[in-house]
């Protein structure tokens, strides 16, 4: 239960995080917003580590063991930034989070089925719902646009007429 | 051909995910937040270095600008404790959830300095049913 507020207010810290880096973004560039970030992001994590102590036992035996690539998550992350720079002013916006959570739950699918070794089949009527959900309101979104579009032309049309 | 990519970028979003989950399995959650970072920092400085970029860091930024990174922080450990508690599908799930929710919210009511866009209320029929769906996916 705990987990799946945290999950959920993860969420709030996307758009938060996604927010602020687009307007640094706008300063300073993509990469160098990514670099303010992490920056911020390690100094933020050091203090929480001398405040709470740090409680690893961190020799060199020990991380070893650790496969390489569980180390690979920030570097993934910078992937991320790079490949978003460049695909996301090139498709629609409303596009972008149906592709993302399509792209996130094949993955993510994937993942758990070699993590507990099954796929439960609520977990595909619930991501079917969900997508349904979205592509809905995406319809909405530019049946609205277009809405707004013919006012716009009506308006034009009567101001000209009006000259 | 961008749309495939944006899907590319989705999968991508679940592996890091997996990937520090997985980090957080070995070492506690201060520890590999901070081993993520610094392979982030250095991976952002090699591309930086790539594409010889001229520094446009500097004092002037305003302040409020540079709290992303510690929304970053909260996002990694909360993600990794997650993957290892309920696994990626539901960590992504919810965190996608929660991001339609809040930008909503952002998106309605034009916080933080965004063009204020009301809320269709057509568009809560939608949500609706992506809230019967994420509530099947956390039962099943």
């Amino acid at each position: 239960m705990f987990s799946i507020f945290l999950a959920t207010i993860s969420g709030v810290f996307v758009i938060l995080s996604m927010i602020t880096n687009a307007n640094l973004a706008k300063r300073v560039g993509v990469f160098q917003s990514a670099l303010v970030n992490y920056s911020m992001g390690l100094t933020g994590i050091t203090i929480l580590m001398i405040f709470f102590g740090n409680t690893q036992d961190l020799n060199f035996g020990y991380l070893t063991e650790i496969p390489i690539w569980a180390f690979g998550g920030g570097l993934v992350g910078a992937m991320i930034v790079a490949s978003s720079n460049v695909v996301i002013p090139k498709i629609p916006a409303l596009y972008t989070t149906l592709l993302f959570f399509v792209g996130q739950i094949i993955a993510g699918l994937t993942i758990d089925f070699f993590k507990f070794g099954n796929i439960p089949s609520m977990k595909l009527v619930g991501g079917s719902l969900v997508l349904a959900g979205m592509l809905y309101n995406i319809y909405v979104d530019q049946q609205n646009e277009k809405d707004n579009k013919k006012e716009n032309d009506m308006e034009e049309a009567a101001a000209i007429l009006e000259v | 051909m961008y749309k495939a990519s944006a899907t590319v970028i989705g999968m991508l979003i679940a592996i890091m995910v997996f990937f520090n989950g997985t980090l957080n399995t070995y070492l506690d959650s201060f520890t590999s937040g901070f081993l993520i970072h610094i392979v982030g920092i250095t991976a952002v400085i090699i591309i930086l270095i790539v594409r010889q970029e001229k520094l446009k860091i500097s004092r002037d930024i305003p302040k409020y600008l540079l709290v992303g990174g510690l929304f970053g922080v909260m996002l990694v450990i909360f993600n990794s404790y997650c993957f290892v508690k309920i696994g990626a599908t539901m960590t992504l799930t919810l965190g996608l959830f929660g991001q339609m929710i809040f930008s909503a919210i952002v998106d309605h009511f034009g916080l933080f300095g965004m063009t204020q866009n009301k809320m269709i209320p057509k568009k809560m029929f939608g949500f609706l049913i992506v809230t019967a769906g994420v509530l099947v996916m956390t039962i099943g």
